[in-house]
């Protein structure tokens, strides 16, 4: 367990989850359109509220995966990659059960990897990376760490 | 509670960040309606369909009856004194019958009662030529025939 927290494996699953995070957003950033059908292929939220995700969930990646890689806000950004992928897999499991063909819109907004089994086991080791880059020590290659050591 | 706060302040960021991209776009992405740009309208869409008794009217004056009808249909029953303009021929039959005639030549395209697309189609296509007095009857053929017009079949004619 303790080899799980070593505080160089959360440092390359913070900087991986970083990466990921903000590879998904940028198609998003560039096609709020393709992003906004990719929603609501999901059925999941009414219109307006596609509408709203659609803009705000593809910034608050960007600066999730930001703030994971330089470890600025660094535990709000583990949380809520935490939390934004716990809401996907729910969503991609529901999509499922209810057998919806399906794009997943996860890092595109047309076409793209299809909802299924494989996408939730993919999933499954992002959140599992996610949970330990929350819990875990952040502070190595950390801004937020190197501030608080030198009092800037 | 620290990572509480700081996720709300990444939230109300994003949110600001991303109204306001939105806001900057172009094309902004609206928060209710369709997503897809209304569809074009259809060629012709906008003209005004004539009734049988105004192309009666027409062929009294002289005007040129094109259907756009396949040639099939056209050779077993059609208004006397037709030509045969089927949209996939469009081209080789309108240089070849009617553009000789000159852009004032009053012209009436007419089809079965189903291809009212396909006549006003080709009733815009005579517009975008120069063709100023164009009338688009919709309601086919036997209206025609209905309204005083001759029947005519068998081979077409090549000339007026």
């Amino acid at each position: 367990m303790k080899l799980l927290f070593d505080r160089r494996l959360v440092l390359v699953l913070r900087i991986a989850l970083g990466v990921v995070f903000i590879l998904a957003a940028l198609p998003k950033l560039a096609d709020p359109y393709g992003f906004a059908r990719s929603i609501s292929h999901y059925h999941l939220v009414p219109e307006a509220a596609e509408r709203v995700l659609a803009l705000v969930l593809p910034p608050l990646e960007l600066l999730v995966g930001i703030g994971l890689i330089l470890g600025v806000l660094d535990l709000g950004a583990s949380v809520l990659a935490f939390g934004l992928l716990l809401v996907f897999t729910t969503a991609i499991a529901v999509a499922v059960g209810r057998g919806l063909d399906i794009s997943c819109g996860c890092f595109d907004t047309d076409g793209g990897t299809k909802v299924g089994a494989m996408k939730l086991v993919e999933n499954a080791m992002m959140i599992g990376a996610a949970y330990l880059v929350m819990m875990g020590d952040r502070s190595l290659a950390s801004i937020r760490a190197w501030r608080e050591r030198t009092g800037r | 509670m620290t990572g509480f706060r700081q996720g709300l302040i990444l939230v109300t960021l994003a949110t600001v960040v991303g109204f306001a991209a939105n806001v900057a776009r172009e094309k902004p992405l609206p928060l209710r309606g369709s997503l897809d740009p209304p569809a074009p309208p259809e060629p012709g869409s906008d003209l005004p369909a004539a009734s049988a008794d105004e192309a009666l009217a027409a062929w009294e004056n002289g005007a040129f009856f094109l259907d756009v009808r396949e040639p099939g249909a056209f050779d077993t029953r059609r208004v006397a004194g037709s030509y045969s303009v089927p949209p996939a021929e469009f081209e080789d039959r309108y240089f070849e019958v009617v553009s000789d005639f000159g852009p004032e030549l009053p012209l009436v395209v007419y089809g079965a009662a189903a291809d009212s697309f396909v006549v006003r189609r080709t009733a815009a296509r005579l517009m975008d030529l120069g063709h100023s007095d164009v009338l688009a009857v919709t309601s086919g053929l036997e209206s025609l025939l209905d309204a005083g017009l001759a029947p005519d079949s068998g081979d077409p004619q090549e000339t007026p």
